[in-house]
């Protein structure tokens, strides 16, 4: 019993890490599960991803006022500007489409710089407050301890669309022609189907996931000059740790990033900063395919 | 009908096919043989859009669809049973059909009604294996699941590439009278073939591709009746001196 305890003990001071950990990764996952799909399906480096969350987040802060009303209508504006901004760069992106990453990443990278300074010029150089509803504002007890209530449901939140993500890519038509587009796009072109729709629609579909990350995790991962970046290199880190266009690597890879960002720091903070960098060097060293191997789409 | 006329296409700087002209009447079987390398799977590609056409015409009833995306010449009737089979891994019998059957593929406009129910009558073996995904299938599952996944857009032209390819010789048979029967049914197919002697069997007209040029187009009656220039043909020691390369014009269109 003495036992029991002084374990229940030795783990009680990072739980709350652990649970942020899911948060964090979690909102990882919705913001990056588009980049691993313009990667897997569609061959396309979209170094301007991080945009399309900044995009999201600036929306948050813009429209937020504490109420229900304006989080749905931050969530409407801000994925459906990020969807048309993903539509966009399917549009620039025609030209290099088939061509190498290197174009592509030169063309993305140029629209994040100038969609980053218009973001700036628009919003102001300070990072803006996010106001979170005011009935989410306080905390709750979790186990003993005060967790904020906004991330408690932003997990719930941020769990339902992971689901409703995988079902689409799953039981739809549009899941379908994507899973088929990651095996064969020749042979989905074949079928009548056009690439170029393809692209876009997992273009925009990738900016409203993206959109809908910035709306949500912006009390989380804030809107501001390194937004945009902060939220590329994470989304980097996934597809490279979960494997391309892989549903079920991208969300272990997004939750293994989340615990090693807030469980691992707590744990080691004198390997603060270079934690993660060391755990994606140690996967791609044993697993050099990512965690889940690579070209599954679910 | 299917009109090929003059048609040239390679890969890079390249020429593989040097004006290839062929016509298939509709309900009709052309066949098409050659040695490994002759270029009947670039005659296919190129005919379907996966390959570029630098000159050349490739009329679907009449339409010039050369230069169009493969998308676009999928839409105007053109159907692939690919070499290999290509189908989706991940994706389930059910699901290939579903998507092959999707709303944007309306009947083309002469090709016929083909509906899941339809196809799965034809081919009863894939209604049982509905549930299994495309790598779980056997060669001869996985190469019925490309004739209807084919079927399934409607096509007015039908390209086969070597669907026998890797079967036992029952299978292989079961898909050379199923090839028939949609012939017969008012299809036109374009088959390419390794085994000479099964394209004979199949097929209303026999072409000979031999480095990317046509060396004999003949009604198969004749091919039967005297097939020792064929087979002539065919054989190691008839290989002729291959053709110069030249450069690829730029005659790509990406006709929308």
């Amino acid at each position: 019993m003495i036992a029991v305890a002084a374990g229940t003990n030795r783990i009680d001071p990072y739980l709350i890490p652990a649970l942020d950990g899911v948060a964090y990764g979690l909102l990882v996952f919705v913001a990056a599960s588009g980049l691993v799909f313009c990667f897997g399906v569609a061959n396309i480096l979209n170094l301007a991803h991080g945009l399309l969350y900044a995009i999201g987040g600036y929306t948050a802060a813009a429209l937020l006022d504490g109420g229900w009303v304006s989080l749905a209508l931050a969530l409407a504006v801000g994925v459906l500007a990020a969807a048309a901004t993903g539509v966009l760069l399917a549009g620039l992106l025609t030209p290099v489409a088939t061509g190498n990453h290197l174009s592509q990443a030169l063309l993305t990278f140029g629209v994040a710089l100038a969609g980053g300074s218009l973001l700036v010029a628009g919003f102001g150089p300070d990072n803006p407050q996010v106001q979170v509803p005011a009935a989410l504002e306080g905390s709750v007890m979790v186990a003993g301890h005060r967790y904020a209530a906004y991330r408690l449901v932003f997990i719930v939140v941020a769990a339902v669309l992971a689901a409703a993500l995988y079902l689409v890519v799953r039981r739809t038509r549009a899941g379908m022609l994507v899973r088929a587009a990651v095996d064969d796009p020749e042979m989905v072109a074949c079928l009548g189907v056009s690439p170029a729709r393809i692209r876009a629609g997992v273009l925009a579909a990738a900016g409203a996931l993206a959109g809908a990350a910035g709306v949500l995790g912006a009390p989380i991962i804030g809107p501001g000059t390194g937004t945009a970046d902060t939220v590329l290199l994470l989304s980097l880190v996934v597809v490279v740790l979960g494997g391309l266009g892989s549903m079920a690597g991208t969300l272990l890879a997004a939750l293994a990033i989340g615990e090693i960002q807030t469980l691992g720091v707590a744990l080691l903070p004198s390997a603060a900063p270079f934690l993660l960098f060391a755990a994606m060097a140690a996967v791609l060293a044993v697993r050099a395919r990512g965690l889940a191997g690579r070209w599954r789409a679910a | 009908m299917l009109t090929v006329d003059r048609l040239c296409a390679g890969y890079g700087g390249g020429i593989v096919l040097h004006e290839v002209s062929l016509r298939v009447r509709p309900g009709s079987i052309q066949a098409v043989v050659g040695r490994n390398g002759a270029g009947k799977s670039t005659l296919v590609h190129t005919i379907a859009g996966l390959v570029r056409a630098s000159s050349g015409r490739v009329e679907i009833g009449g339409v010039h669809v050369a230069g169009r995306q493969p998308h676009r010449i999928a839409q105007s009737g053109v159907g692939l049973v690919p070499q290999g089979r290509r189908v989706f891994s991940r994706l389930t019998v059910a699901e290939h059909l579903h998507l092959a059957a999707a709303p944007w593929r309306a009947p083309t406009s002469g090709g016929e009604g083909w509906t899941v129910a339809r196809t799965l009558e034809l081919l009863p073996r894939l209604a049982v294996r509905l549930r299994h995904r495309g790598c779980e299938l056997s060669g001869g599952e996985q190469q019925m699941l490309a004739i209807a996944r084919a079927l399934l857009g409607q096509p007015r032209v039908l390209l086969l590439d070597e669907p026998c390819e890797g079967l036992s010789p029952d299978l292989a048979a079961r898909v050379r009278e199923l090839v028939n029967g949609l012939a017969a049914d008012g299809l036109t197919v374009l088959l390419v073939e390794q085994q000479l002697q099964h394209a004979v069997e199949l097929a209303d007209r026999v072409a000979v591709l031999e480095y990317g040029r046509v060396v004999y187009d003949r009604p198969d009656a004749e091919a039967r009746r005297d097939p020792a220039p064929l087979a002539a043909m065919l054989s190691v020691a008839a290989v002729a001196p291959p053709p110069a390369n030249r450069p690829t014009p730029r005659l790509w269109a990406d006709t929308p």
